[in-house]
C-alpha cells in the first residue's frame, strides 16, 4: 500500500508554469529589467489572479505598494 | 486514477445499480432508452459535480436539482447519489468517493485521501474525462473560435489568458499615465514660452536670453540651462520696486507685478491681436482642421486605423489556400491578400494622418497655454488695478482659450466634435474690443505702478523663468519615468505573449503529431500520407487536414462523417494523453463511433488497446456488434461487458455482465423459457461466429446483403480454424518444434471432439435454432446443447485473456494466429519461407 498522505505522482509543470519559465528567461536577458523588477513581476504572476493588476502595477512601479498589508 | 466500482442511486434513468469495473476497460451497451446515458451522467456528476448534458445551448430550462434525480424519486435530493471506489495507483489503497445531488459541490471523501485525488479531479473538472458526439462536433466542425474555447478549456489555458489580460490592463493604464504626463509637460512648456516670448523651447535661444539677463546683473554666463542655476552667482538689485499681488486677485503665481514685464506681455498680445496669430498657433489649428476634414471625407480612414493591427496580423497569417485565417471562409487565390493589402495601405495613411494631427494639436496646446499665461499676466494687473470691466473681458477670453486648449488635448475624440471647431481660430486670437482693454491696463499701470530698473526687470525675468522652467523640468522628469514604465509594461506584455506563443506552439505541435499518428493507425491503408495542422490563429485555434493529396482543408470540408468521427476521437485522445498528466486515466467514450465503419472500428480498437494501455475506457454504445467487437479485439475483457436491457421507468435497466451472453441464455432456461433461450442463443451465436470468423478470415459464400446463414458462418469458421491448425502444425514440424507440435495436436483433437459433440451441422444450429423444433424441447433437453456451444466458443478464444483469436501479420502477410495476451501464439511460417 502506498502512503495515503503522499500524492501518487508529482504534479507535472502546468502550461502556465511553462509560460512563466520561458518569460523569466526572456525578462532576465532584457536590458530594461533589473533583477528585482523581474523577481517582482514573476512573483506577482505566480501569486494567482487575486489583485493581479495591482500587484503587477507595483512590480512595474506604476503605483506604490500597500504600506501595511494587515490593514 | 482508475475506477474499481460504481454505484448509482436514484439518478437520471437509474433506480439503483452497481457496476464492477475493477480498474479495467468496460463497455456498457444496450438498445436506445436502456439507461446507458445515465451511467455517463453519473460519472460526469461524480467527477465534476455537474452533468454536461444538462448544460450548454438549448438547456436553459433544465436544472441539476430538477432533472438530475430519477423522475419517480419521491425522496429528497439526499437520496440521489453516486458512489465509487477508485484507485490512484495499481497497488494503492482503494478510496471511496461519493457525491450527492443535495450538495453537488461537495465530493465526500475521507480527508486523508482528499489530497491524493485533488490533482486528478481538477483535471476531470475541465471535461477531460468525457467525449460525446456533441464534443466531436465541437472539435471537428465548429468555428475556430468555438474550437479554441473547447480546447482552451481542456488545456486549462484560463490562467494563461487571465495573466495576459491583466498585463494588457496594466499596459493600458501605463499608457494613459504617460499621455497625462505629456499633457502636463506641454502645459509647463507653454508657461515657459509665455515668460520668454519665444516661439518654442529652443535650449540655445533660451540660454542666450538667460545669459543676457544675468549679464545685466553682473553674472557669469551659464553653459547649461537648469532652473536651479539660473540665479546662481548673482544678487537681486539693491533697490527693488515690487507691486505685490494680493491673494484675493486669484493668481497664485506670479506674486508680484513688474511693469516692464507687463509691457512685454502687452506687446505680445498687441501683436497677436494685430496679426491674428501667436507663434504658429493659428497655423497649427488650421492644419489640424484640414487633417480632420481629410479623415472625415474618407469614412474608412479612421475605421481602418482601429483595425490596423488586426489587418497586419491577418496578412501575416495568410496561407496559400487563400482562406480567411479568422473565420476560415474560402476566398479565391490572392483575393483576400489584395483586400487586406488595400486595407493596410488605407490604415497606413490613417496612421500618418493621425501622427500629423497629434503633432499639430500638441504644438497648438503648448502655444495656447503660453498665450493663456500671457493673458493671465494682464488679467492679474487688471485685478490689482481694480479694472473690473477689463478683468471681465480678459476672463471671457481666457475661458474661450482654456476650452480650446482642453479640446485640443484629444483632437480626434474631443476637438473633432467640439462646437469650437466651427469658429475661425482668428476669433480666438483677436476678440473684438480687446485692443482698447489692453491699452487701458498698460496706461493705468504706467500711472499707478512704480517704474522698474533694468536690473529689476532682469531679476524678475529670471525669477519667473526659474519658476516655470522648474515646473517644466519636473514635468519632463515625471514624463520620462512614465514613458519608461509604459515601455516596460509594454515589453512585459510582448515578452509574455511571445512566451505564451512559443509554449502553445510546442504543445499544439505535440498534440497534432500524436493526432496524425493515431489517425494514420486507423486509416493508414487509405490515408498513409495524411497530415494535419493544429495551432493558434488569432483568437481561435485552426485545425486543417490534408485530403488525399488534394490540398489542406478544414476537417469537415471534404472528409466523410466516419472519418470526421475518427478525427474527433483521435484529437480527443491526443489531447487527453497530454492532459491526463498521469493522474486521471478514466475516459468515457459516449457513443462516438456511430459513423465509423466496421473495418475501421477494428483499427479504433487497436488504437485504444495498443496506444493507450494505461487508460481506462468506459465505452457506451447502442450497437451490440460494436460491444462484441471491443471484446473480440481484447479492448474489453468478458467481465467488462455490461449489457443493459428491459429498461422501465420503475426499475431502471436490467443488467447482464458476461462474456458471450450465454449467461442470458442460461437465465432464460432457468426460468423454463426455452423459446427465449433459443432466441438468445441464436443471436449470440450469430454475433460470435461473425466476429470469430472475421478475426481469422473465415471463407463464406459472398452475399451482397451480408445476410449469412448461421450454418455457413459456423461451418466456414470451423473450417478455417482447422486449416490454420494444419498450417501451424506444418510450420512447427518444419522447425522441428516437437513441443508445439504436441500442443497443436492436442488442440486439434480437442476441436474435433467438440465439433463432433456439438453436432453442429446436423441438428444444433439448423433444426433447433432455425426451424422452431425447440417447442418440443424441455429445458433439460436444451441444456446439453448450450454446454456444447459453450465448448465450441472456447475453441476460438484464449482461456487466459478471453480475447478471440486473430491473425497476426508482417508486411501484410499472415504469419501467425494469436490472442491479445499472446498466451496462444501459433506460428504459420515454415522454415525457409
Amino acid at each position: 500500500m502506498t502512503d495515503p498522505t503522499k500524492p501518487p505522482t508529482p504534479v507535472p509543470t502546468s502550461l502556465f508554469d511553462l509560460v512563466l519559465n520561458d518569460l523569466e528567461v526572456r525578462l532576465r536577458t532584457h536590458q530594461a529589467f533589473q533583477e528585482q523588477v523581474v523577481d517582482d513581476i514573476l512573483s506577482a504572476l505566480r501569486s494567482g489572479p487575486r489583485r493581479l493588476t495591482s500587484k503587477l502595477e507595483e512590480a512595474l512601479e506604476l503605483r506604490e505598494g500597500p504600506k501595511d498589508e494587515a490593514h | 486514477m482508475k475506477l474499481i466500482d460504481l454505484e448509482i442511486n436514484n439518478l437520471r434513468g437509474i433506480k439503483n445499480i452497481t457496476l464492477s469495473f475493477r480498474g479495467a476497460n468496460a463497455v456498457v451497451w444496450g438498445p436506445n432508452a436502456s439507461g446507458k446515458s445515465a451511467v455517463v451522467d453519473a460519472l460526469d456528476f461524480l467527477f465534476t459535480g455537474g452533468i454536461t448534458r444538462l448544460t450548454g445551448p438549448g438547456t436553459g430550462d433544465l436544472s441539476l436539482a430538477r432533472h438530475g434525480p430519477h423522475v419517480d424519486s419521491t425522496e429528497t435530493l439526499r437520496d440521489s447519489w453516486v458512489r465509487a471506489t477508485v484507485q490512484t495507483a495499481p497497488d494503492s489503497e482503494p478510496i471511496t468517493i461519493r457525491r450527492c445531488l443535495e450538495d453537488p459541490a461537495t465530493l465526500v471523501v475521507d480527508p486523508q485521501h482528499a489530497l491524493l485525488l485533488e490533482g486528478a479531479l481538477a483535471i476531470a473538472k475541465r471535461g477531460h474525462h468525457l467525449l460525446t458526439r456533441r464534443q466531436i462536433l465541437n472539435f471537428i466542425t465548429s468555428q475556430a473560435s468555438e474550437r479554441a474555447e473547447q480546447m482552451q478549456e481542456l488545456l486549462n489555458l484560463r490562467d494563461i489568458e487571465t495573466a495576459r489580460s491583466n498585463l494588457v490592463t496594466v499596459e493600458g493604464r501605463a499608457q494613459r499615465q504617460h499621455e497625462s504626463c505629456q499633457h502636463v509637460v506641454n502645459d509647463a512648456a507653454g508657461e515657459v514660452l509665455s515668460v520668454t516670448s519665444l516661439p518654442s523651447i529652443e535650449p540655445a535661444l533660451l540660454l542666450a536670453l538667460v545669459n543676457q539677463k544675468r549679464g545685466i546683473l553682473g553674472g557669469q554666463p551659464l553653459d547649461n540651462l537648469l532652473a536651479s542655476h539660473l540665479k546662481a552667482g548673482i544678487q537681486p538689485p539693491r533697490t527693488v520696486q515690487v507691486t505685490p499681488v494680493p491673494a484675493t486677485a486669484g493668481a497664485a503665481e506670479p506674486t508680484s507685478i513688474n511693469t516692464s514685464i507687463l509691457k512685454d506681455a502687452f506687446q505680445t498680445l498687441a501683436d497677436v491681436l494685430e496679426k491674428r496669430e501667436f507663434g504658429n498657433l493659428g497655423a497649427c489649428v488650421r492644419q489640424l482642421d484640414e487633417l480632420l476634414r481629410q479623415s472625415e471625407q474618407d469614412a474608412n480612414l479612421i475605421h481602418e486605423l482601429k483595425h490596423h493591427e488586426l489587418v497586419l496580423m491577418g496578412i501575416d497569417l495568410l496561407e496559400d489556400s487563400g482562406e480567411c485565417p479568422l473565420c476560415l471562409t474560402p476566398w479565391g487565390p490572392g483575393l483576400l491578400r489584395e483586400l487586406l493589402e488595400n486595407r493596410r495601405s488605407t490604415a497606413e495613411r490613417a496612421v500618418q494622418l493621425t501622427a500629423l494631427a497629434n503633432q499639430a494639436a500638441s504644438q497648438a496646446v503648448k502655444l495656447t497655454t503660453a498665450l493663456l499665461a500671457t493673458v493671465a499676466r494682464m488679467d492679474t494687473a487688471a485685478t490689482v488695478l481694480k479694472m473690473d470691466d477689463a478683468h471681465g473681458a480678459l476672463s471671457t477670453w481666457m475661458t474661450q482659450l482654456t476650452s480650446l486648449r482642453e479640446s485640443l488635448k484629444e483632437p480626434f475624440r474631443d476637438y473633432r466634435v467640439s462646437p469650437l471647431r466651427a469658429l475661425d481660430i482668428s476669433s480666438f486670437l483677436a476678440p473684438a474690443s480687446l485692443p482698447q482693454v489692453l491699452q487701458s491696463i498698460v496706461a493705468k499701470a504706467d500711472e499707478e505702478l512704480p517704474r522698474t530698473s533694468p536690473e529689476q526687470d532682469a531679476w524678475d525675468f529670471l525669477t519667473e523663468l526659474t519658476r516655470t522652467l522648474d515646473k517644466y523640468e519636473r514635468a519632463g522628469a515625471d514624463c520620462a519615468i512614465a514613458a519608461a514604465r509604459y515601455d516596460r509594461s509594454q515589453a512585459v506584455r510582448q515578452l509574455y505573449e511571445a512566451s505564451r506563443d512559443a509554449v502553445l506552439k510546442a504543445l499544439y505541435d505535440e498534440i497534432c503529431n500524436r493526432f496524425v499518428e493515431l489517425y494514420r493507425t486507423i486509416h493508414g491503408e487509405d490515408e498513409g500520407d495524411f497530415s494535419a495542422h493544429l495551432g493558434p490563429r488569432g483568437a481561435g485555434v485552426t485545425f486543417e487536414v490534408s485530403f488525399f493529396g488534394r490540398g489542406v482543408h478544414p476537417p469537415h470540408a471534404l472528409h466523410s462523417e466516419g472519418h470526421q468521427d475518427s478525427m474527433g476521437i483521435c484529437l480527443f485522445l491526443a489531447l487527453a494523453e497530454r492532459l491526463g498528466e498521469g493522474l486521471f486515466d478514466i475516459i468515457v467514450l459516449d457513443d462516438v463511433v456511430m459513423s465509423v465503419d466496421r473495418h475501421h472500428r477494428r483499427a479504433v480498437c487497436n488504437v485504444l488497446k495498443e496506444s493507450f494501455p494505461d487508460k481506462q475506457f468506459i465505452i457506451t454504445t447502442h450497437e451490440q456488434f460494436w460491444a462484441y467487437e471491443l471484446r473480440a479485439a481484447g479492448v474489453v475483457a468478458p467481465k467488462g461487458m455490461f449489457e443493459f436491457y428491459n429498461w422501465t421507468i420503475e426499475s431502471g435497466p436490467k443488467l447482464m455482465q458476461e462474456a458471450t451472453s450465454l449467461q442470458r441464455v442460461r437465465d432464460e432456461l432457468s426460468r423454463g423459457n426455452v423459446d427465449g433461450a433459443v432466441q438468445a442463443l441464436r443471436k449470440t451465436t450469430e454475433h460470435f461466429f461473425a466476429l470469430a470468423g472475421e478475426n481469422i478470415e473465415a471463407r463464406v459464400a459472398l452475399r451482397l446483403n451480408a445476410d449469412w446463414d448461421l450454418g455457413q458462418l459456423a461451418s466456414g469458421t470451423k473450417g478455417r480454424l482447422n486449416e490454420l491448425l494444419a498450417k501451424a502444425k506444418e510450420a512447427a514440424n518444419s522447425w522441428g518444434d516437437t513441443k508445439t507440435m504436441g500442443e497443436l495436436r492436442t488442440y486439434a483433437d480437442n476441436a474435433s471432439a467438440i465439433f463432433e459433440s456439438s453436432q453442429l451441422e446436423q441438428w444444433a444450429l439448423n433444426p433447433i435454432v432455425h426451424f422452431n423444433n425447440w417447442a418440443l424441447l424441455s429445458p433439460g433437453d436444451f441444456a446439453p446443447v448450450l454446454d456444447s456451444f459453450e465448448n465450441l466458443f472456447s475453441l476460438f478464444e484464449s482461456p487466459k485473456c478471453r480475447s478471440l483469436l486473430f491473425l497476426s501479420r508482417s508486411n501484410g502477410s499472415i504469419v501467425g494466429v494469436r490472442c491479445s495476451c499472446a498466451n496462444i501464439h501459433w506460428n504459420l511460417t515454415k522454415k525457409g519461407e
